[in-house]
């Protein structure tokens, strides 16, 4: 791996291949298929948000699940309550709203780096659970609240596609824009300033460039990426809850992205895939499915090395609590 | 009317926790010219090296550049001044090509810049290589291709020829002898090799500037057998 390329013609083609092959999947799944593949699809755009943290910027965070549930209330409130605009309105509020939750984590982890980092995040995104929770007229609390099904982009479109097909193809548009921003990131000049972040922040900083500003736009395209899936999930499920900023919401990405493996561009699906369709095998097989589930992925991170990757990956992260 | 130096480093001390590594050093480097600083471990050169780059603040002094105090400026600001650093241990972005290093260093120089270093440090054949799979001496001729696609004003080396070949630091010296208008403070123990590119050299030992003069003088020889030989007794 050492001396090869980031950027070979394999991966833009492979993504290319795996979004058609889910385009046309939904002519041969189920019902049910079709419905497990579009959450995992909706989800898997927050594994790409928190893996541009992860891979590109070295930053670990426990708290991507604040920026996934203020995309989902942002984009849930407005569709409750603002007959303005319609669907599109909706995903821009919610796409705001996580921009400014990531800009305030941002700015309270600017300073940190390493383990700080990751409780600087945790403790943030445990404070939004907790006043998603005090303000439980507004949010729903942890029962959450169920939008009017006028209200979901899925039922604006159920006359063209059904139900389950406008759920399904505007997971797969979403999916696409998250896979086509990473390629693009990475191929592009903030990318490489990324990357170099990562590698060594304080050389980055001796070359001229402001470490703080590069961290900030990481963050927020990171912070984005999260909050379309979160504002997609409540506009196709018609459905919020505080309990998608709890913790463990922010573990579920780590999850994924560890499993899904060092290629930016297709692992966080592939992760959220295997995870999520694991979880379901599980779930119908077993009682305990969670524990068969933990288990099942204790066994690939073993197998395929994923955990000496992760830990070469944050052992980049020098300096730690300077 | 003598010009005012590039670099001018005014009394500067620094203490780590009560040991004084640098002991009210004055020096200062022109535009143009190499000033070589040779000493044994423990001399107090990188630590010079730091403060000059600004990785390490002093304890008390002042540095300036081109008669403008930054003695409190940030890395960052150092470096859009046109102060270029390389490390005792080279730095470099392990994730990138040795291409994406360079212009990263560069910004909007250009193409050309970057074939120009590259030609110069040999470093043409690995353009599209990982810095991950580079030695440890390319490694160090890609940080100083680094520093030289910046165009520096003032260029702060650490150790340079450390852990280069001999044709590598013959590459070196002529990479140094060819800078034009650029102010170099060379920091390195190999006595000859300093002695051999710099304008002048000053000899460090315990934190102070001991002799200060051309190279080979005999005050500035001297020196280096006095602070040398202090370390191997």
């Amino acid at each position: 791996m050492a001396g090869r390329s980031r950027y070979s013609v394999g991966t833009p083609v492979l993504s290319a291949i795996v979004i058609t092959a889910l385009a046309l999947l939904y002519t041969l799944l189920p019902d049910y298929g079709r419905t497990l593949l579009a959450r995992i699809m909706v989800l898997s755009i927050y594994s790409y948000g928190f893996a541009v943290s992860f891979h590109l910027l070295g930053v670990m965070s426990l708290g991507h699940a604040a920026l996934f549930a203020s995309g989902m209330y942002g984009a849930g409130l407005y569709a409750l309550r603002s007959p303005v605009g319609g669907p599109p309105a909706a995903l821009a509020a919610g796409l705001a709203s996580s921009l400014i939750v990531s800009v305030i984590l941002c700015l309270v982890t600017l300073r940190t780096r390493g383990p700080y980092t990751m409780i600087a995040t945790l403790l943030l995104s445990q404070a939004l659970y907790l006043l998603m929770l005090h303000f439980n007229e507004v949010t729903g609390g942890e029962q959450g609240i169920v939008l009017p099904r006028q209200a979901t982009v899925a039922w604006q479109l159920e006359g063209v596609l059904g139900e389950a097909g406008s759920r399904y193809f505007i997971a797969l548009a979403g999916l696409t824009a998250a896979v086509l921003s990473v390629l693009l990131l990475q191929r592009s000049r903030l990318g490489r300033i990324l990357l170099a972040l990562r590698d060594d922040e304080d050389k980055l900083e001796s070359l001229g460039y402001d470490r703080r500003l590069y961290r900030f736009i990481g963050f927020s395209v990171s912070g984005l990426l999260s909050g379309l899936s979160g504002s997609l999930y409540a506009l196709t499920y018609g459905y919020m809850g505080a309990g998608f900023a709890g913790v463990m919401y922010s573990v579920q990405p780590i999850l994924w992205v560890l499993v899904g493996g060092p290629v930016i561009e297709l692992s966080p699906f592939i992760g959220c895939l295997a995870v999520g369709i694991l979880s379901d095998l599980a779930s119908g097989l077993v009682r305990g499915h969670v524990l068969v589930v933990g288990l099942g992925l204790v066994a690939i991170a073993f197998a395929t090395r994923r955990l000496v990757w992760m830990s070469r990956l944050l052992g980049r992260l020098e300096g730690v609590g300077r | 009317m003598v010009a005012e130096p590039l670099l001018r480093v005014e009394r500067v001390s620094k203490s780590f926790d009560g040991v004084r590594a640098l002991d009210g050093v004055s020096l200062a480097v022109r535009a143009g010219e190499v000033l070589g600083i040779i000493g044994p471990n423990g001399a107090g050169k990188s630590t010079l090296a730091g403060i000059v780059a600004g990785w390490i603040a002093p304890s008390s002094g002042r540095v300036l550049l081109g008669g403008k105090e930054i003695t409190a400026l940030p890395v960052r600001m150092r470096a859009l001044l046109g102060i270029a650093a390389t490390h005792q241990t080279p730095r470099v972005f392990t994730s990138l090509t040795v291409q994406e290093n360079i212009e990263l260093a560069a910004g909007k120089r250009g193409e050309d810049m970057i074939r120009e270093v590259a030609e110069k440090l040999d470093l043409t054949s690995k353009l599209h290589q990982r810095a991950s799979s580079l030695s440890f001496g390319h490694r160090r001729l890609l940080e100083l291709a680094m520093a030289l696609a910046s165009s520096p004003r003032l260029l702060v080396l650490d150790e340079p020829s450390q852990g280069l070949s001999t044709e590598e630091t013959g590459r070196l010296e002529s990479v140094i002898m060819g800078l034009r208008d650029v102010g170099v403070l060379l920091i390195d123990h190999r006595v000859d090799f300093v002695s051999r590119i710099s304008n002048s050299v000053a000899v460090m030992n315990s934190g102070r500037v001991i002799a200060l003069g051309r190279p080979r003088e005999e005050a500035v020889s001297a020196a280096i057998k006095r602070a040398y030989l202090r370390e191997e007794t």
